[in-house]
């Protein structure tokens, strides 16, 4: 089966002043498939997320989405093409989770035109899907932060795009809502075809659950394959400085790590 | 505070609620006339096309109806401009003057004042004309300074509009000092009124007001996620930077004609989104009618209010919207506060 590019990145560098966050970076994320980034503190990777996303606007010939340049796609086109699920949530505002997720469908109206009622039904199964429903009418501001994220999650459904980027969706999530969140990505890439691209901190949730993990150091990517390729005892010293131990997840076969504390060794 | 479903009804009770104010206003003033007098008047005039020349009807005609007019016409733009500043610089002290209009509409009409500028120019005074060109140059300063190549960021710009406003308020007090004759007449115009109000000013500023808001009013859905924040925006399809562009422009156009035939009236333009955000919640496609009409309502009365208290003399304006408004809205932020604690 052929699958065709979702998002092609070439020759991107971004510095910022003198130091340099993005160097060179040249990617191919294959449409349909669920793609994790991993690599430490200020390696670069919500930078190379936000370029993707346009909130920082890259140069011409550097970011192509579905093979047309970034910049020139029109704000509402590129939304209905790809969505973002931030890292810091903002929400000093006093609209309710439905609204919220109701804006979601902006880049579906045409110009000057209200919700119609199968908007609506979209934000309301987007909101079904991430089990938020019940708590719709309430305030945004007054949610849990994993509230918030599944809400946050349930916009990003509601714009129907055929990308969906996510930067650390789950570090604010109890671990069975981690699970739920990750589970939910993982269906909507079998079901809908939606390509996933998630920056992640927990190298196990990757392992588990990505088709393809990108490893970030220093602005580079030192590394891109499936999680046997990547998720190794020197790439992870290399990546984090830290010495693991890996191990075969018996239910589906994927490696799994545990980290070796420094001082405590028990057993 | 929630009106389910009963929006339509408020704002109705809202426009009723003006016409009594409007009403009240025609009547009382330093002469009262009995509202049967009034309505056989303006009847008269309409209806049967007598020319009156009576007091009574060159007090309604002349002085009564367009200073209620313009009353109305002030207050509904400051409320409409300050709500459409704290959502687009996310800022609750964010009021229609932050963009260093009020500072360069002032010292454009002290500048007028003292070199004695009084003859009409296309029917405006020259303390208009001066404080409009004021206004627009400060603010187009500002706008300069605050924004980066293309971008308008949004500290930068609140931050030059304070600087810039302070620069020229001393400017203005030097000014003053060197011109102490004139300082009276400065600072009556500083504290704002719409005693002078004028027929022509009253159609200026309707047609003015009336375009532009239908031209931000239609986009009032890019307001809204502007106000969740910019690069949520961005990201769900608004293009940002053009829409605040386009607002800033047309606002800072609207503010500085208000100024320019009002003076600085202060308090109405911060404190009115805050109390309508507080009944209506933050959906701008409410918010800016609700603004409109209860700014309207709210001058209208402070105008009457400013006339009547220590009559026949005058109370300037901004003094009252503060004094009368002031109260209101500390109660409202009170009650605010022990919503959240209890």
């Amino acid at each position: 089966m052929v699958r065709d590019t979702a998002i092609n990145i070439k020759n991107l560098s971004f510095s910022f002043g003198k130091e340099i966050i993005l160097d060179d970076i040249g990617l191919e994320i294959k449409k349909g498939y669920f793609y994790s980034i991993i690599g430490p503190n200020g390696s670069g990777k919500t930078t190379l997320i936000k370029h993707i996303s346009r909130i920082i606007m890259p140069p011409a010939d550097t970011i192509f989405v579905q093979e047309k340049d970034v910049t020139e796609y029109f704000q509402k086109d590129f939304a209905k093409k790809l969505s973002l699920v931030p890292q810091e949530i903002e929400g000093e505002h006093d609209f309710t989770a439905y609204e919220i997720v109701l804006m979601g469908r902006y880049c579906h109206l045409k110009m000057f035109e209200g919700e119609t009622k199968k908007d609506k039904e979209i934000a309301l199964w987007a909101m079904k899907v991430t089990n938020t429903l019940h708590i719709k009418d309430k305030p945004f501001k007054n949610l849990s932060g994993g509230e918030k994220q599944r809400v946050i999650i349930s916009r990003a459904l509601a714009q129907e795009s055929d990308i969906v980027i996510l930067d650390e969706p789950i570090s604010h999530l109890d671990i069975n809502y981690q699970i739920e969140v990750l589970d939910l990505l993982l269906k909507l890439k079998e079901e809908l075809n939606i390509t996933i691209l998630c920056v992640l901190h927990d190298l196990n949730m990757a392992a588990q659950y990505s088709d393809y993990i990108i490893a970030m150091k220093n602005g580079k990517i030192i590394k891109i394959g499936n999680p046997k390729e990547v998720i190794n005892k020197n790439l992870i010293k290399a990546l984090f400085n830290l010495e693991v131990s890996v191990f075969t997840n018996p239910i589906n076969n994927r490696p799994f790590i545990i980290p070796l504390s420094k001082f405590t060794q028990i057993g | 505070m929630n009106f389910k479903g009963g929006y339509k009804a408020l704002f109705i009770f809202s426009i009723v609620g003006y016409f009594i104010a409007f009403i009240i206003a025609l009547i009382v003033g330093t002469t009262y006339i009995p509202p049967i007098e009034i309505i056989k008047t303006i009847l008269g005039r309409y209806l049967n096309n007598i020319k009156d020349s009576s007091t009574n009807a060159l007090i309604i005609f002349d002085i009564r109806l367009p200073r209620i007019f313009l009353a109305s016409l002030v207050g509904a733009i400051l409320a409409f401009v300050g709500s459409i500043y704290q959502s687009l610089f996310k800022n609750p002290m964010a009021d229609p003057f932050i963009l260093g209009t009020s500072s360069g509409a002032a010292l454009g009409a002290s500048i007028a004042i003292v070199i004695g500028i009084n003859e009409l120019i296309f029917g405006l005074s020259g303390v208009a004309l001066f404080a409009f060109f004021g206004a627009i140059l400060s603010t187009l300063i500002v706008y300069r300074i605050g924004s980066i190549g293309n971008k308008i960021l949004n500290v930068n710009l609140l931050l030059t509009g304070v600087a810039v406003s302070f620069l020229l308020s001393s400017v203005i007090s030097f000014i003053m000092f060197l011109n102490r004759n004139q300082v009276e007449r400065i600072v009556f115009w500083t504290l704002g009124s719409v005693a002078a109000a004028k027929w022509e000013d009253v159609l200026f500023l309707t047609f003015i007001l009336g375009i532009i808001f239908v031209i931000i009013f239609i986009r009032y859905k890019e307001l809204n996620l502007i106000s969740v924040g910019e690069d949520t925006a961005k990201s769900l399809g608004v293009d940002v930077q053009r829409v605040k562009k386009t607002m800033l422009i047309l606002t800072s156009l609207l503010v500085a004609c208000a100024v320019s035939v009002s003076g600085i009236i202060g308090f109405v333009g911060l404190v009115m989104p805050h109390i309508v955000r507080f009944f209506v919640g933050p959906d701008m496609k409410k918010c800016i009618p609700f603004n409109l009409i209860w700014g309207a309502t709210f001058m209208v009365i402070c105008d009457a209010l400013a006339r009547t208290i220590l009559s026949p003399a005058e109370i300037p304006i901004g003094v009252i919207t503060s004094l009368f408004g002031g109260p209101y809205f500390i109660h409202l932020l009170i009650k605010q506060k022990r919503k959240v604690l209890w």
